[in-house]
């Protein structure tokens, strides 16, 4: 059943920009990639037991080697993206080895840490990361003639793509035997490691995953939005990314993307109010959190099982 | 999972249809306004809101003729939360509606877009530091409405003759796009009018305690501080700071509501500040038809900024007269280098000597002075001939 | 650099240092005792400072009476966003955390748009500088830190000498010991949500009276709290105290020789050292 849903759905946004043409929507709809790749890979730490607030500095550092090696470099967009990905991956191995050595609230403020540092970092030097000012005139990829400033249509399916290849590498990985074993370590750590599952390198390479993932994301950012800046990949992000999750629901793997979704559509419905914006956003999320502790996902069980 | 996948399928059609609903069509002149209506720089993003909205309503009771149309100007305003990722995506927006007209605040949020707005034939008028950033011939559709880092080509020689014991500057700015644009600026300008730089200091935009930047300074002990493109409350926590730490110089600042900057300093800290491009008491009858109507509708206090805001509308009516179309490529060439008369007398796009392309507004730059806790106006200084 | 210098920004640092530490033994408390984290505890400050002012400039209040309403003020709001928000999700972490940051962005948002973004200040109740052997100390900074080492000090004993704030430290300790022994865990909890909320309130009209009141005055002392509470260790007053102290000089040491931006990231690199090393931080209880 699910299988024919998925497949219909990607159909669907597959054949999205031949009907519609409007380049906000387009715009939006990428938005909403990066934001459920970022979620996706989120998610699956999650089901580790890990609430990870460095997400942000893994996506600035992806989005930072795209833009280094496509502006300053020369390098063809299509080599950085896995560079990007990959670089983020490598950073947060130690990273990861270091923080996973604290439990809990501890580790979600190493991780918060994390991402100020790596911004700050960023921010300080102005040579070569752009400090404040950021770095702007990022390259699109390759063919230029293609993504053009004017054309959304092939970011769309670079977006597309990029997401597509995500949630088919994550959800894959969360069913897999492998991904079994992570849920049992959020479960009981005390458990998992009485059985012999080897608790921390589990842990550190769904956190590296995670991190890749979340790179990759940044790259997509950089060559599509042609700017970075500290002033992007600010801690709020990573809240938001967490939200996305714990609004849509942790338990199943529809949640964050559902959660992504929902609240990359929500504030642009409010955006020409203006100020209320952020109001109607915290409202919101009190909201789903007194109401619908397990996302909207869990509100759905509860209403098709009273039904 | 069944019930989850109709769920993410419900969830993407929700997303799916949502855009549509989330624009409305227009058929009058949409001009997109990018203002920060939250976090810093709110102030003067409502302050910009407000004197637009009527500006456009005292045009549109003119009625606004191209040929036989007449066109009625239309504002949307957005809050782009001083945030770049927000301001690109407001453009985004706004060029998918159709809207050919942009009006921006802040350089961190009219840098970003400009390349876009130049790509797709967009008019976009900006309140903001940015240099060759954004007035460049490469940009032939980006407009400056208010001189910002360039105001100190008329005040630098001004403070020379005005000032003559001054001669050691120090600079105290943000750490961002306009602060770094101004420190630059500023330093190269001062040089050229003969005073020496001897510091250049640079803080978080909204940092609470400004005593280390204050003690930097201080102990450089400059007989001026510039402090160029800090705004808000930064610049009322600088000042304090630097008095409580003993500095007894010259403070000259600008972008400024003075009468916050006055609370919040204290008045005995704010005493003698320099007030560049601040207008404080309306010299002609344009700006005191401003300054009333502004009092009559949203009380005391009267943003100055106001002030710097109110023509813009007025220099895009102007050209769309001029160019005699509402094409925007055709208004932008007939906008180079034109002159009016604005509320600061006469007015003229130009700046080509510096660069390359007459874009940038030049005008008279009022001088005020905090006596006795308020601004008073003492000097305007004429635009340099030479510039 | 000569000893004046050096005596100033260690002077400016202790006095900002104690200010922070004010407001993140409001946040330890609740770390400690309850493990929530409270995303609102910087809103409460932010309020609080609104609230001094208005009861203070506006309605023409002296401060020592504008204070204690701002008290009271900020005890409601945090007892009830406690009632409406942290008891209903059963005080669990993550989801206290998450509602905490949907409150405060909707009590920032709303404060944005009923208070308007001109920057206010509280006006000093001791203006003034006084300037010892080179040094200068705004008379002001000197009473917003008498004040936080009162209220430190009166912690200290409130915690170690009376009987509620005994019950506070046996709920810390063991939750459920301290049930078995007869304790209202209950009552504990309001307590230190009460106790927490006085803590921002002063440290918000001193930090309105020091650098001026605006809507987002509250984002980061919060920051720094975590930063502060997570080095000092959960639920130590003498470990906030210390930590608070120490983010203050560094920051003024970084801050005045480095530059600011750089100050920022320097204390969470401290942080992210200390957990690192030693995560229980100086004093905290083992994890």
């Amino acid at each position: 059943m699910s299988k024919i849903f998925t497949a219909v759905l990607v159909a669907v946004l597959l054949l999205l920009p031949l009907a519609v043409h409007d380049t906000y929507f387009l715009h939006v709809m990428i938005v909403m990639a990066i934001n459920v790749i970022m979620a996706v890979s989120m998610w699956l730490l999650g089901i580790t037991g890990l609430i990870s607030f460095g997400q942000a500095g893994f996506m600035f550092i992806g989005a930072m080697t795209t833009a280094l090696l496509t502006k300053n470099a020369g390098w063809p967009f299509w080599v950085a993206m896995p560079l990007s990905a990959t670089v983020a991956g490598l950073v947060s191995a130690p990273v990861g080895r270091l923080s996973l050595r604290v439990k809990g609230v501890y580790f979600f403020l190493v991780t918060l840490a994390f991402g100020q540092v790596v911004s700050g970092i960023f921010a300080y030097f102005q040579d070569p990361f752009g400090g404040w000012y950021g770095i702007r005139d990022i390259p699109p990829p390759q063919p230029v003639s293609l993504f053009t400033t004017l054309n959304k249509v092939p970011f769309y399916y670079l977006a597309l793509g990029l997401l597509l290849i995500t949630c088919l590498v994550i959800y894959r990985v969360s069913r897999s035997w492998f991904g079994n074993v992570l849920w049992s370590i959020r479960e009981s750590d005390l458990l998992a490691s009485s059985v012999g599952i080897d608790v921390p390198g589990s842990k550190l390479i769904a956190f590296i995953i995670s991190a890749f993932f979340a790179g990759l994301a940044g790259s997509l950012y950089a060559t599509y939005f042609g700017y970075i800046s500290p002033l992007v990949f600010t801690f709020e992000y990573s809240v938001n990314v967490l939200v996305y999750i714990v609004v849509g629901g942790f338990g199943s793997f529809a949640g964050p993307i559902l959660g992504a979704v929902v609240l990359t559509v929500v504030p642009e419905l409010f955006r020409v109010t203006g100020k209320y914006q952020n109001l109607f956003f915290g409202l919101v999320l009190i909201v789903s959190m007194l109401t619908m502790p397990n996302g909207l996902i869990g509100a759905w069980h509860r209403l098709v099982r009273k039904a | 999972m069944p019930i989850a996948r109709r769920t993410l399928l419900a969830g993407t059609a929700l997303g799916l249809a949502t855009p549509f609903v989330a624009r409305a069509a227009e058929k009058e002149l949409n001009i997109g306004v990018s203002i920060p209506l939250t976090g810093p720089g709110a102030a003067t993003g409502i302050t910009t809101q407000r004197t637009l909205e009527h500006g456009a309503e005292v045009i549109n009771a003119q009625g606004l003729a191209v040929g036989d149309d007449v066109y009625k100007l239309k504002m949307t305003f957005y809050d782009n939360k001083y945030v770049p990722a927000e301001a690109v995506t407001i453009v985004e927006k706004m060029l998918a509606d159709g809207t050919r007209f942009l009006v921006s605040l802040g350089s961190g949020n009219s840098v970003p877009v400009v390349a876009k707005t130049t790509a797709v034939k967009c008019l976009q008028m900006s309140y903001a530091s940015g240099k060759t950033h954004l007035t460049a011939p490469e940009f032939p559709l980006s407009f400056r409405v208010a001189p910002t880092n360039e105001t100190a080509w008329a005040v630098y020689p001004w403070l020379r003759k005005t000032f003559p014991d001054v001669h050691k500057i120090g600079h105290m700015n943000p750490s961002d796009e306009a602060g770094f644009t101004e420190s630059e600026d500023r330093r190269m300008i001062a040089e050229k009018n003969g005073f020496t730089n001897i510091a250049n200091e640079f803080f978080k935009r909204g940092a609470a305690d400004f005593y280390p930047v204050a003690t930097r300074l201080a102990s450089a002990n400059p007989d001026l501080i510039d402090f160029g493109g800090s705004i808000g409350r930064d610049q009322a926590l600088g000042c304090k700071a630097l008095r409580e730490l003993g500095y007894k110089g010259m403070i000259m600042l600008g972008y400024s509501d003075v009468k916050s900057f006055v609370e919040v300093a204290t008045p005995e800290a704010a005493e003698g500040t320099l007030l560049f491009d601040t207008l404080v008491d309306p010299q002609n009858d344009a700006q005191k038809e401003l300054q009333t109507w502004w009092l009559a509708k949203y009380g005391p206090p009267f943003p100055t900024f106001a002030y710097s805001v109110w023509d813009t509308p007025f220099i895009l009516a102007n050209g769309i007269r001029k160019a005699k179309s509402v094409d925007p490529e055709a208004i932008a060439n007939a906008m180079h280098g034109m002159t009016w008369t604005g509320l600061y007398g006469p007015e003229a796009f130009g700046m080509k000597s510096v660069y390359g392309i007459d874009s940038t507004i030049t005008r008279a730059i009022p001088m005020a002075q905090v006596k006795g806790g308020k601004p008073v106006q003492i000097a305007m200084v004429a635009w340099p001939a030479d510039v | 650099m000569n000893g004046t210098l050096i005596a100033q920004i260690v002077t400016s640092g202790l006095v900002t240092g104690l200010i922070y530490m004010l407001i993140a033994l409001g946040v330890t408390l609740l770390f400690g005792i309850m493990r929530v984290v409270n995303f609102v505890h910087g809103e409460l400050v932010m309020l609080s400072a609104f609230a001094v002012y208005f009861l203070g400039s506006e309605a023409g209040l002296p401060f020592f009476l504008a204070l204690p309403g701002a008290i009271l003020i900020s005890a409601a709001i945090a007892v009830f966003c406690q009632y409406a928000l942290f008891r209903p999700l059963q005080y669990e972490i993550l989801n206290c955390f998450i509602v905490g940051i949907g409150a405060s962005f909707a009590i920032r948002s709303a404060s944005w748009a009923i208070f308007g973004p001109e920057p206010i200040a509280i006006p000093a109740t001791f203006p003034g500088v006084l300037k010892i052997g080179g040094v200068f100390i705004a008379k002001q900074r000197l009473f917003a830190a008498a004040l936080c080492i009162a209220l430190a000090v009166l912690l200290y004993l409130f915690l170690h000498y009376t009987k509620p704030g005994k019950a506070m430290r046996a709920v810390e300790q063991d939750r459920e010991a301290a049930l078995l022994m007869g304790i209202s865990v209950e009552r504990v909890y309001l307590s230190a949500f009460v106790i927490s909320a006085i803590l921002a309130a002063v440290g918000g009209a001193m930090l309105g009276s020091l650098f001026g009141v605006d809507p987002e005055m509250g984002a980061e002392p919060l920051l720094k709290s975590f930063i502060i509470v997570q080095i000092g260790g959960m639920g130590s007053i003498a470990g906030t105290v210390i930590a608070g102290l120490f983010i203050g000089l560094s920051d003024s040491i970084t801050g005045t020789l480095l530059g600011g931006e750089l100050a920022f990231i320097i204390d969470f690199a401290i942080l992210m050292l200390i957990l690192i090393v030693r995560p229980r931080g100086l004093f905290g209880y083992d994890v």
